[in-house]
């Protein structure tokens, strides 16, 4: 596509980079302790680094459990409340167990204009629970979050931390199929 | 002509001019103004104002939306209204949505007739509700720890208990989980609010959200009485009211004294009340007989002492007695006392605390005050444990110094709270050494820039080495200190002449046999004093044995006489707190039936031995500043609500003699015992304060490693001929080879660590 249709909106879907960049896997082993001692040198405050430690955490633990915020506490300084308050405060943090999937709904008013509700029903006809839940295979977590920023491209929908944008309710369902299907091996 | 840079801004306040300085709140200059702004959140001892509360709403002319008074400055010519239509407006819509989800339970709540809430219901907000959906539910009360209950219902989220735990006292246990409307106040998955300093909350909770356990439901605004007084706790002497309800002490509050405490009270002053009524108490006098110890009445047992006394001098001679003082007197208590032993006892010896006084006349002239912590660069904080246990309340005035800006070096074992502020710089020091690492540091670089705007707090034993190093700090670079006595009036005892040798030489003279008699003023030397078995063996030979004190302690088995006195809330007096400051305690309830007042037994004691004694507190203060320097020129009537803090007597301005320190560090195994806040009897008398006892033994990092064990694990640790097996605390900071415990009896010295064998399985 030529750099001029990115001037138009669907150019300009056409034409925008894949971000985020998948993660790369990390090479790092050493233990969670002196990897958040890594993160803490970076910043002049301490409490600053309570965030992206709290992120090392959940994916050390999958979720943040009570074990994850003693663990963050001891190696940031301050308490597990003190954590807990700040995990409690961001959508993206886990407080409880997920499903395999963590499927993430924007419900902020830009991409309730353009049909995050009718995405939301789509999945719940598909997966058959409400948000908050996990499907009883353990596969699915449905969630409502606040404004991801991709206004532009609503309704945005996350999938383990990757957008699927924009996500109109008719493409729930092959959707959902993929991500059984991509299970299917494991199972 | 250029325009004339001032401090002060004017301003007018519903058309009043006021003048105030640069930086002040709008909140405060309306007060200085003399008009008040309703506020809930805005509290200037938890820090900057947030404006979380948005009550304090008013119109500021030029700015279109009306604006929250406790986060505005002022500036000079603004023109403010906070009675106006508009500010009345957004403070009754402000005072509408608070109390949304409030529950009307006000004639059940605790806090009803002194609830900021309902007071200022009653004067803004609508006076009616427009809210026809029901109120939003929650699981309640919700015991946030054994000492208060949270009501979540009740809570306006205000955020003043969340910011005293992140700000003030910095245990960051009480948090706001969640967000927005789905906020809510807890602690972490439900453990227990366990800090020094959580019962500030419930004076902070500008609602019925946090309550005290022991005051729920118990009283009324209007049938209590509060009584000012002093809490006879610890060294601080921190201002109290005792609220009595029917004759009883119902709760303890705080009393603002920005000089001493600044309106915060640990959880040791305000929840030990419950001891007034605890089992161990003694409540009639006690005499051995050959059935063990048989009660007798009061007067029996004064002429029973009297005449033991005099037949011990008669037949040791003069100076036979022994006075062991636990430094929990009063002054005029002590006053009597040393009477008794200087005029018709003939002067034996006195002991005050297990520390026993040593080297504080050399630092009069050095001496800080508490308030001097506010204005101070730099803090120097020297001890082998967290000040917490001695000084408690001091640690919270160091973290607002430090908010200000100022230094703070540990200088010690490490791994004590302090160590973990922001700002504290650390020199490791080994217990027994401190002194001695403080002086080397004092002439480095670690504590460059000590100067007359520094205080030094020493958070130990004083004894005649640490107060040469001290004084000689103190001379050399201007600076002051602030030693913490381990006793509540140990400076007072000391000045009324209660304190004449440390406890190594009346032991001295107990083993060399100049003493036949021993009187235990509320000490319990064989229980909770080093060398134990020493003054077990003075009580056992004794020939005669009294103990005066409130409980049954480890010394009781040995006392041939026991009388019961009274507890600081029943007592009228005075004590000197740790900055010499000279308060009044009243009594908020008359002591048990069967139980004399302190001074009055003392007096008729003194009266049976022939000596002329004052037995009401006025006369004995008088009868005290006429003899004793220390109390010169004071009088009762000049005490007053906030105590008065004599000049401490001026240096000869010479140098004090250069301090010789031994050279060198101590090899192997350092344990320090300490005496933990959350111990003697009056804590032993309130259970629920018994979940904050420190427990588990503090090891280093490296010492952990080397023996193989984690936290959590057994550890065994030997000293001072005995040995104790507990839970092991790795502490990442704690200095290699140090072993740190909370005991009954205060221990510095050499042990021996080592992982416990496994349990085995009791059948």
């Amino acid at each position: 596509m030529e750099p001029s249709d990115a001037q138009t909106l669907a150019g300009a879907r056409e034409t925008r980079p894949t971000w985020p960049a998948p993660l790369p896997a990390s090479d790092d082993t050493r233990p969670l302790y002196d990897r958040i001692q890594d993160v803490i040198a970076l910043y002049p405050e301490r409490k600053s680094a309570v965030v992206p430690a709290l992120r090392l955490a959940q994916d050390e633990y999958g979720w943040l459990s009570e074990q994850a915020f003693d663990a963050v506490a001891d190696a940031t300084g301050f308490t597990p409340a003190f954590c807990k308050s700040v995990a409690s405060f961001y959508d993206m943090f886990r407080l409880t167990p997920t499903g395999r999937y963590e499927i993430c709904v924007c419900t902020n008013v830009s991409c309730a204009l353009v049909g995050a509700a009718g995405t939301m029903r789509a999945f719940e006809r598909e997966l058959g629970i409400h948000p908050g839940e996990t499907s009883e295979d353990g596969l699915f977590t449905l969630k409502t979050v606040e404004c991801y920023g991709g206004c532009g491209w609503g309704p945005v929908v996350s999938v383990n931390e990757r957008y699927h944008e924009p996500l109109p309710a008719e493409q729930v369902p092959e959707l959902v199929a993929r991500l059984r299907a991509d299970a299917e091996p494991d199972a | 002509m250029a325009t004339v840079e001032t401090d002060t801004v004017t301003l007018s306040i519903n058309d009043r001019e006021v003048t105030v300085p640069k930086g002040m709140s709008l909140v405060e200059a309306a007060a200085e103004a003399g008009i008040e702004v309703p506020v809930f959140c805005y509290e200037p001892r938890l820090g900057a104002a947030v404006g979380a509360c948005r009550m304090c709403l008013v119109e500021i002319e030029g700015i279109p939306k009306l604006q929250t008074a406790c986060t505005t400055p002022v500036t000079d010519g603004m023109v403010v209204h906070s009675h106006s239509d508009r500010a009345r407006e957004g403070q009754d819509a402000v005072l509408e949505f608070l109390l949304i989800n409030h529950p009307l339970d006000c004639p059940i709540c605790d806090k009803g007739g002194e609830c900021p809430l309902q007071d200022l219901t009653f004067r803004y907000g609508p006076g009616s509700t427009r809210m026809t959906l029901p109120k939003r539910t929650h699981t309640k009360p919700v015991p946030i720890s054994p000492l208060i209950k949270l009501d979540r219902e009740r809570c306006i989220l205000c955020y003043r208990c969340t910011r005293f735990s992140e700000d003030v006292s910095g245990d960051l246990q009480l948090v706001t989980e969640h967000r927005g409307a789905n906020s809510i106040i807890t602690t972490f998955e439900g453990r227990p609010y366990d800090g020094e300093f959580s019962g500030n909350v419930t004076e902070l909770c500008p609602v019925g959200a946090l309550t005290s356990i022991s005051y729920r439901f118990r009283g009324r605004p209007w049938e209590i009485q509060n009584i000012p007084t002093v809490c006879g706790e610890c060294p601080i002497g921190c201002n109290t009211y005792a609220t009595i309800r029917e004759g009883q002490v119902a709760r303890v509050l705080s009393r603002n004294n920005p000089a001493v405490d600044d309106g915060w009270l640990c959880d040791r002053g305000r929840y030990t009340f419950p001891s007034l009524e605890s089992e161990q108490r003694i409540t009639t006098p006690l005499i051995r007989g050959g059935r063990g110890l048989e009660p007798v009445d009061g007067s029996t047992a004064l002429d029973h002492i009297a005449d033991r006394l005099r037949a011990a001098v008669e037949r040791f001679g003069p100076g036979s007695v022994a006075i062991i003082a636990s430094g929990d007197q009063t002054s005029e208590e002590a006053h009597l006392w040393a009477r008794i032993q200087e005029q018709a006892l003939g002067g034996g010896p006195i002991v005050c605390g297990p520390e026993g006084g040593a080297g504080w006349g050399e630092l009069a002239a050095h001496s800080a005050t508490i308030a001097d912590l506010d204005d101070a660069d730099l803090i120097v904080v020297a001890g082998a444990t967290d000040l917490v246990h001695r000084a408690p309340i001091l640690e919270l005035r160091i973290r607002r110094a430090v908010d200000r800006g100022a230094r703070v070096v540990t200088i010690g074992a490490g791994a004590t709270r302090l160590d973990t502020l922001h700002a504290a710089e650390h020199v490791s020091a080994a217990p027994g050494t401190t002194h001695a690492a403080l002086l080397a540091a004092s002439q480095g670089v670690a504590l460059k820039g000590l100067s007359d705007r520094s205080v030094i707090l020493w958070n130990g034993r004083m004894s005649a080495p640490v107060a040469t190093v001290l004084a000689h700090v103190a001379h050399a670079s201007g600076c002051r200190v602030l030693p913490t006595p381990l006793a509540a009036n140990e400076l007072g005892c000391q000045a009324a002449g209660l304190g004449t040798h440390t406890p190594a030489e009346a032991l001295e003279a107990v083993e060399q046999g100049r003493v036949k008699a021993v009187v235990l003023l509320g000490a319990d030397p064989v229980g909770g004093w080093p060398g134990g078995d020493r003054w077990r063996g003075l009580m056992e030979r004794a020939f005669f044995a009294l103990q005066v004190s409130p409980f049954q302690t480890g010394s009781s088995g040995w006392a041939t006489t026991i009388v019961p006195s009274p507890m600081p809330l029943e007592k009228e007096g005075t004590m000197t707190n740790i900055e010499g400051r000279v308060q009044r305690l009243r009594a908020a309830v008359p002591p048990p039936p069967g139980v004399l007042d302190g001074i009055v037994l003392a007096a008729e004691l003194g009266r049976r031995l022939g000596l002329d004694m004052p037995d009401q507190p006025p006369a004995v203060f008088a009868d005290m500043a006429g003899s004793r320097a220390a109390f010169a020129g004071l009088t009762w009537a000049g005490i007053g609500e906030r105590g008065v803090r004599p000049e401490p007597a001026s240096g000869s301005g010479q140098a004090p003699p250069a301090p010789h320190v031994a050279e060198g560090e101590p090899e192997g195994t350092i344990v320090v015992g300490y005496r933990q806040l959350m111990s003697g009897p009056t804590v032993e008398g309130a259970p629920a304060l018994h979940f904050q006892r420190r427990s588990g033994i503090e090891i280093s990092h490296d010492d952990a490693q080397q023996i193989g064990v984690a936290t959590g694990d057994r550890v065994e640790v030997s000293f001072a001929g005995a040995s104790l097996t507990g839970a092991a605390l790795v502490q990442r900071r704690l200095r290699r080879g140090v072993v740190r415990l909370a005991t009954a009896v205060p221990y510095v010295g050499p042990g021996e660590l080592r992982a416990a064998p496994e349990e085995t399985a009791d059948a």
